[in-house]
């Protein structure tokens, strides 16, 4: 809760150093705010909100995940200066719209009532409409922008009607309240089913799995790339948080019904994200693809019987997800401000160029994949055993599509290592936020793919 | 004003609003023109509102006009960053035909 405060009181500050034409200090600022807020998530001061509790509580669950969102937000900022250094007028507003947007994914994974669950997706989205067309000139980003705001407003009116028939069937908007009618079982039966099917389509939605992701390749590839990595960590995160906070806590007594439907949206999610992939000629395109084929198998954690396990296996899969993709991202936005490219064939001969560069995105391309040794690997097996259980066919599925998405991560790095550069070879310098940036997630990627059980200790 | 509102049986309300909503949805799906698909999603919104606020009334309990408040307000916001995204559109295209925004497509 206080991280909340924090956030919102340090964007509005950063809404003011804009005003006053002080963007040179908004990065520093903003991360200034970001670190007082990490510091929050692990101090036990919220006793002060628990008035608040049936609204809003801040638990060991929220807590975990809203170290993650700002930990991976703090990233995105330390990358934004160099990303938005031709930016001389909206650069702090940028950085203030990145902080409401995150103190909307806080509020979500810590809602205890499906009101502040509806505000905390408005908070988190609204923002990012803005975000993702903010290169007014550029018809791609105005796409993008117009194409996420209609999807999420639809996906927000198919979210809202779900949580009115569930308010219906149970009389009552609090998760606990539902909880305990449902362990009773006095509710209607057919609004509660039809209620809560609609709220998962809008979460699905949210999170990008098929078949509602179709949305989601477009704004990614238009949107400038800073806010792509945005997206797809921090937005990702927060909407498997939530996701699985209603799901598994909540509705976990409903009945098996609403399991099968997200073992087969998983499956169906992994296999039309990975064969898709695999024929995308564009570098961003590809990652949008792979941010899908991630979502499905997020889902699986949905289908643990031990919530403790299911929570722990979805901590670190998406902590090991997140640092990856910012490393990978971090690598594309240099190659993009200085090739102007984005296809695949802009990395080729990186490895002889800039040796350092080339071994950290063979390093979040590997994690990305799930190949041992890195943080990737220990994401994808807790994940894998959480669903065996009960799921083996999906495992098995899910098995063979991190097979098939090696094909994909492989080729860049093949690009890199093995092809000469086709065009005019190019330095590529180095920025000195941006070794920061690379040298912490590398460090995480291996640290967490030697011993996993760090991550889940630091909370739990 | 509670009595009034149950002379009409609960389920009237809520065949209202999932037909209000549907007409929201099929416009979403079926047109182009983007001023018309801002007016179907308020419409899918106000549908919702009118669900709420027969629930609420009917059960006597204050929470579901309370969250009505909520959706008028984020509704009310969303559709400001919506129209300033449109307006931006139509300076570069001419057009708030939204079939024209397919450039992302490879």
């Amino acid at each position: 809760m206080i991280a909340i405060i924090i956030l919102v009181f340090f964007g509005v500050l950063l809404l003011f150093a804009g005003v006053l034409n002080m963007h040179k200090s908004a990065m520093p600022i903003g991360v200034l705010g970001l670190a007082f807020a990490l510091i929050f998530c692990f101090q036990d001061i919220d006793t002060l909100f628990l008035g608040y509790k049936n609204m809003f509580l801040f638990t060991e669950y929220a807590r975990a995940f809203s170290a993650l969102l700002i930990f991976s937000t703090i990233l995105v900022f330390l990358l934004g200066s160099y990303f938005l250094s031709e930016d001389n007028n909206y650069k702090a507003d940028k950085f203030a719209l990145m902080l409401f947007s995150l103190s909307g994914a806080i509020t979500m994974v810590s809602s205890q009532n499906l009101l502040m669950l509806f505000l905390g997706v408005e908070i988190l989205s609204i923002p990012l409409y803005i975000l993702a067309a903010s290169q007014k000139d550029d018809l791609h980003s105005n796409e993008a922008g117009m194409k996420y705001f209609l999807m999420g407003a639809f996906a927000t009116g198919i979210m809202l009607f779900g949580m009115a028939l569930i308010y219906g069937a149970t009389g009552s908007t609090e998760i606990n309240i539902i909880w305990t009618k449902m362990l009773n079982g006095s509710f209607n039966t057919n609004l509660m089913i039809l209620g809560t099917f609609m709220l998962m389509i809008a979460l699905l939605f949210k999170v990008g799995a098929a078949p509602f992701h179709f949305w989601s390749p477009d704004v990614y590839d238009g949107s400038p790339t800073l806010f792509t990595a945005f997206m797809s960590t921090v937005v990702k995160t927060a909407g498997f948080a939530a996701f699985f906070n209603l799901f598994v806590f909540c509705f976990q007594n409903i009945g098996s019904d609403w399991k099968i439907v997200i073992a087969v949206v998983s499956a169906m999610t992994m296999f039309i994200a990975n064969i898709t992939a695999i024929y995308q000629s564009s570098f961003k395109r590809m990652m949008a693809y792979s941010s899908i084929s991630h979502a499905g198998y997020l889902l699986m954690a949905l289908l643990c019987t031990n919530a403790q396990q299911g929570q722990s296996a979805l901590l670190l899969y998406l902590t090991a997800y997140c640092v990856a993709s910012i490393a990978v991202f971090a690598i594309f936005i240099l190659v993009q401000k200085q090739t102007q490219r984005s296809d695949f064939d802009a990395f080729n001969g990186l490895g002889k160029r800039n040796p350092l560069l080339a071994v950290v995105m063979t390093l979040g391309m590997l994690s990305l994949a799930g190949i041992p040794l890195t943080a990737g690997f220990f994401g994808k097996y807790y994940l894998f055993t959480v669903a065996f259980a009960q799921y083996k066919p999906l495992v098995i599925i899910a098995i063979l599509n991190s097979a098939i998405s090696i094909y994909y991560y492989f080729r860049v790095i093949i690009n890199m290592w093995f092809k000469e550069s086709d065009h005019h070879a190019f330095e590529l310098t180095n920025v000195p936020l941006y070794t920061l940036v690379l040298s912490i997630t590398s460090i995480a990627i291996i640290a967490i793919g030697i011993f996993p059980s760090l991550v889940i200790e630091l909370f739990w | 004003m509670t009595e009034v509102i149950k002379h009409v049986d609960i389920s009237y309300y809520v065949y209202l609003s999932v037909l209000l909503f549907s007409i929201g949805v099929m416009g979403v799906l079926l047109r182009r023109n983007a001023i018309i698909l801002f007016m179907c999603i308020e419409l899918m919104l106000n549908s919702v509102n009118l669900l709420f606020v027969a629930f609420s009334s009917y059960m006597g309990d204050a929470n579901g006009q309370l969250f009505v408040f909520f959706i008028m307000v984020v509704a009310a916001a969303e559709v400001a960053v919506g129209l300033a995204i449109l307006v931006m559109m139509y300076r570069n295209t001419k057009s708030v035909d939204v079939s024209l925004l397919d450039k992302l497509k490879n």
